[in-house]
């Protein structure tokens, strides 16, 4: 089939206000977060007419503000970018802005503007202060935890619900009851793990390793059993990933939006754009090239799905979903690995198994049938 | 046998040891020196960790749900210390500190004239609101609300008596018949 038969639909806006992060976790695969320049209002602009004009945008249609952390920039910001949001979107799509962030920056003028926009918040956070501030610190080291809390207060002081991601590496895997007090303590009624990754500039992960995985899956049913015992049970992402698409609530082609070409549209803080898994923003490789595929000053989606680059990188990701499909008995689950984590684990997109296919996609997934069968064996 | 102490594998306790030791001195008590901490906490263990003295931490859920279950007591004669014991030793077993095999787990209410009875105690856990004294020839070790001391056979303690109008409340995991 061919490539421009198989875009979009476009779901996912990821717009990078600035490369520039506050704080300088280990883990991060961001490779320029030291850099302080912004998007502009005019970059802004063309980014959002080149996804309303591309014909691609679908509901439910998200754009979120990461790639460096969003609260950098003021509130009056994000007023004038969601006066250009509103009149860039003739078309009237329902459209759910997000923000991904540490929480250091939130002060009442940021709580002012999220309720009175209903700006949806991700809080990164990684548990308490020997999880969290062994990665999450400052360039001087120090840790952040006392400053994501206040952050994390003041948002629920404002009534603005808001969901964690939570980083895992080798040492949380011990600590699934702390970690469950400390959302409990902290008002998190919904919590996402994502496991350290390889990606971009961070080439090695504390969870590699053959030991790691059964250290997952028991971390992770241990979890599980306080999260569903809990009153209300504590959402919690993979879990609820998992049961949709043991239900086939969700196919398995919408679980991949990182598979499919242009179903996310990646906007850099210049105007560059790529496409597929949002790591792959601002890096290239000596085979590829820059994985920015174009300028949303300059560049159509019509001569970007022609561009032997792009018609290159996208056959190589369609094979490794095919391999997937072929080898991986958890493909009707999951849809195929994210691309980004091909490429920067095995150097190749046309491959399969990755750390975050075993820990974040199998493991998960086998738990939570597991528990549905000790739930089914109850009643 | 000399007591030594280390925080056990898998688990984080706030504060430190200085923080939680006295040793005796004339009729009284004083925070150890470095020399003696350093004795009384040494960095490395013999392989017979059934030696040292380990200490953990209960996680706020799981004293909630003890309290919860000494209310279903009272309220209504429904409070499972069973289920409640059982989960325990789930959640000791999960941090590689497991229970021995046939262990007693027993809930101890101590007034200010009571004596607890540590000859067979494989663990002490502070469940109240208070901290709690845990002695020893020469040494005392304060057990702070939500921490557990795993003992040693060799080196059985005595629970320090509470003020008068308090209370300790602890929950015991003893050795099951040999």
């Amino acid at each position: 089939m061919d490539p421009a038969d198989r875009v979009g639909p476009l779901e996912l806006l990821v717009i990078q206000p600035t490369p520039f992060c506050n704080l300088d976790c280990s883990y991060c695969y961001l490779p320029d977060r030291l850099n302080k320049r912004k998007i502009t209002l005019e970059t802004l602009e063309k980014a959002l007419n080149w996804a309303f004009s591309s014909g691609l945008v679908r509901q439910p249609f998200t754009l979120l503000w990461h790639a460096g952390e969003p609260m950098v920039l003021p509130p009056t910001f994000y007023e004038q970018a969601t006066v250009l949001l509103e009149r860039c979107n003739a078309s009237g799509f329902e459209v759910t802005q997000s923000f991904q962030t540490n929480a250091t920056l939130v002060d009442d003028a940021w709580c002012d503007f999220i309720h009175r926009r209903g700006v949806h918040v991700g809080v990164s956070v990684d548990g308490p202060d020997f999880l969290n501030d062994r990665h999450r610190v400052t360039r001087q080291g120090g840790g952040t935890l006392d400053r994501v809390l206040r952050g994390m207060r003041l948002l629920r002081d404002h009534n603005i619900g808001f969901d964690v991601i939570t980083v895992l590496t080798s040492v949380s895997l011990d600590y699934p009851d702390e970690l469950f007090d400390f959302y409990l303590e902290h008002g998190v009624t919904s919590v996402a793990f994502n496991v350290e990754e390889i990606e971009g500039p961070h080439v090695t992960s504390s969870l590699s390793g053959s030991e790691m995985e059964p250290r997952f899956r028991r971390f992770y049913s241990r979890f599980m059993d306080l999260a569903l015992a809990s009153d209300p049970p504590l959402r919690v992402r993979e879990f609820e990933f998992a049961l949709n698409s043991i239900s086939y609530r969700q196919q398995p082609e919408t679980r991949t939006q990182e598979c499919r070409p242009f179903a996310i549209l990646n906007v850099d803080y210049e105007g560059n754009f790529s496409t597929y898994s949002p790591e792959l923003l601002g890096l290239s490789s000596p085979q590829h090239g820059s994985f920015a595929l174009g300028n949303v000053a300059r560049d159509s989606l019509q001569s970007v799905l022609t561009m032997p680059r792009f018609l290159a990188l996208d056959d190589e990701i369609r094979r490794g979903v095919d391999l997937c499909r072929e080898t991986c008995r958890y493909f009707p689950f999951c849809g195929g690995g994210p691309p980004g984590n091909k490429f920067f684990e095995n150097g190749d997109f046309a491959t399969t198994e990755t750390l975050s296919c075993r820990l974040h996609k199998k493991a998960t997934f086998d738990v939570a049938l597991d528990k549905l069968e000790q739930l089914k064996a109850v009643t | 046998m000399k007591a030594s102490f280390a925080i056990a594998p898998n688990f984080q306790c706030k504060g430190s040891w200085k923080d939680r030791l006295r040793v005796a001195e004339g009729s009284g008590w004083r925070t150890p020196h470095d020399d003696e901490l350093a004795d009384l906490t040494p960095k490395k263990f013999s392989d017979d960790d059934t030696a040292r003295l380990c200490l953990f931490s209960i996680p706020e859920h799981m004293r909630n749900r003890f309290w919860a279950m000494l209310n279903d007591e009272a309220a209504s004669g429904t409070g499972d210390f069973v289920e409640f014991s059982e989960k325990l030793a789930r959640f000791l077993t999960f941090k590689e500190l497991p229970p021995p095999k046939d262990s007693v787990y027993e809930l101890l209410i101590q007034d200010a004239r009571g004596k607890v009875e540590t000859g067979d105690v494989w663990a002490l856990m502070n469940f109240g609101e208070e901290p709690i004294l845990i002695a020893w020839p020469q040494l005392q070790l304060r057990l702070r609300p939500g921490e557990g001391c795993r003992m040693t056979v060799s080196l059985p303690p005595k629970v320090v008596q509470p003020p008068k109008d308090e209370l300790n409340v602890l929950l015991a995991i003893r050795l099951g018949p040999a």
